[in-house]
């Protein structure tokens, strides 16, 4: 089959859908590499070992877009992952945030997870082949991921010590970076023109706003009233991301020929 | 499960907190107090502790749920989301049981000899059913392996 960006014949239509494409590898492996930081440190083994696998997951999402891409550009699949300046990666800012508290994960996983179920909702109507059949697929992990994240957000926000403050705090900091998610560039305009992703990106934000707010409210949160914090859908990132990206990449730069 | 007693991928080691055959510590009610009979202490509650639950795995529709081990969780419903991503990753689920193990009963390794019987019962051991039932299940496997993907 045909990769999905050689089949769009219109070049301007094909660096737009590249762009998303590109844009949902970034953010899947920012957010997995971020998980992945929580392996042996976990508030508990279960959850340990299952914030792991949700890690393994992500990066697995990521790769099948990178895939995308490499394949139709005739790219090394790692160098396009890890071979880039950090201008060149197109993730939002909430993904790239550091962990800090297991609360600021597991907030974070609820907001990214129903941003990501939407996302991938609107790819599998694409009629992109094979994306579409894709997104469709990878729909099914993201369901547990987003049901792991609300299962804690529950108990942490209901505890009866500091529990529902440091959630709200752990709200507060993330919900501009989590609008940011929502960051546009011409490419999304021409995509929604065109017909390719059928919901504008303020109807996908009020989609969204509607699906998180009764499973934040549902546990006493309030949902803050600050606006997006934009950059990252453009190259612009926080100082956050220079040490992921050197950490993410240390192994890769070491021997960017070796073959496994 | 603890750190300690954490074998490949966070799979339990053989003896985990349900197969330790633990009278519960202090004062058991009258419901849950080991219980003797003529031969000693024949059964006792496992004396898990509350935050235990003991995992079942369901691996095909027409299986029965299988012991696989524990996880620590507040309620059913965490124990559930733990159990998926640390008992089902190397072998098919279709579903899976979550109990506390604090409500497992067990009979106690002193009174195994009652499992031993005392004339020949080789009439009753019903190999032939095993052989059956594998059979049967294979057979019934390949019918409907369509519908168990």
């Amino acid at each position: 089959m045909p990769g999905v960006l050689t089949a769009i014949a219109d070049p301007t239509l094909r660096a737009a859908f590249r762009e998303v494409l590109l844009r949902v590898a970034d953010d899947e492996l920012v957010i997995g590499h971020r998980h992945s930081e929580w392996t042996g440190f976990g508030p508990d083994i279960e959850s340990d070992v299952a914030m792991s696998s949700i890690a393994q997951e992500e990066l697995g999402h990521a790769r099948v877009f990178y895939e995308q891409i490499a394949d139709d550009e005739g790219l090394d699949i790692d160098r396009l992952a890890f071979g880039r300046t950090p201008g060149e990666y197109r993730h939002a800012a909430l993904l790239e945030r550091e962990n800090g508290g297991w609360e600021f994960s597991i907030v974070r996983l609820v907001l990214y997870e129903a941003f990501e179920t939407g996302r991938l909702r609107l790819l599998a109507a694409s009629g992109q082949q094979p994306i579409a059949g894709l997104a469709e697929t990878l729909t099914r992990e993201e369901r547990y991921h987003l049901l792991f994240a609300e299962t804690w957000l529950t108990r942490l926000a209901r505890g009866a010590a500091e529990g529902p403050g440091r959630v709200q705090r752990a709200l507060d900091a993330a919900w501009p970076d989590a609008l940011g998610l929502f960051e546009t560039t011409p490419a999304d305009a021409l995509l929604v023109a065109q017909g390719v992703i059928a919901s504008t990106p303020s109807a996908q934000r009020a989609a969204w706003e509607a699906a998180v707010r009764p499973s934040l409210e549902g546990c006493g949160l309030r949902l803050p009233s600050s606006g997006p914090r934009e950059g990252g859908r453009r190259g612009v990132h926080t100082p956050a991301f220079d040490g992921l990206l050197d950490q993410m990449t240390e192994v890769w730069r070491s021997d960017p020929e070796a073959r496994w | 499960m603890t750190h300690d007693n954490r074998g490949h991928d966070g799979q339990p080691r053989e003896s985990g907190d349900v197969t330790r055959p633990q009278p519960a510590a202090g004062a058991a009610s009258a419901e849950t107090a080991a219980r003797h009979d003529a031969g000693g202490l024949w059964e006792h509650p496992l004396g898990a502790a509350r935050d235990v639950w003991a995992v079942f795995v369901q691996g095909r529709r027409r299986d029965t749920h299988v012991y696989a081990g524990d996880v620590h969780a507040p309620d059913a419903e965490m124990a559930l989301v733990l159990a998926k991503e640390n008992y089902t990753r190397r072998d098919p689920c279709v579903s899976l049981w979550v109990v506390r193990a604090d409500q497992i009963h067990a009979t106690a390794q002193d009174a195994a000899e009652m499992f031993v019987p005392a004339t020949d019962k080789s009439y009753r051991f019903g190999g032939s059913y095993r052989q059956q039932r594998k059979a049967f299940q294979s057979s019934y496997q390949a019918a409907y392996r369509e519908e168990d993907q």
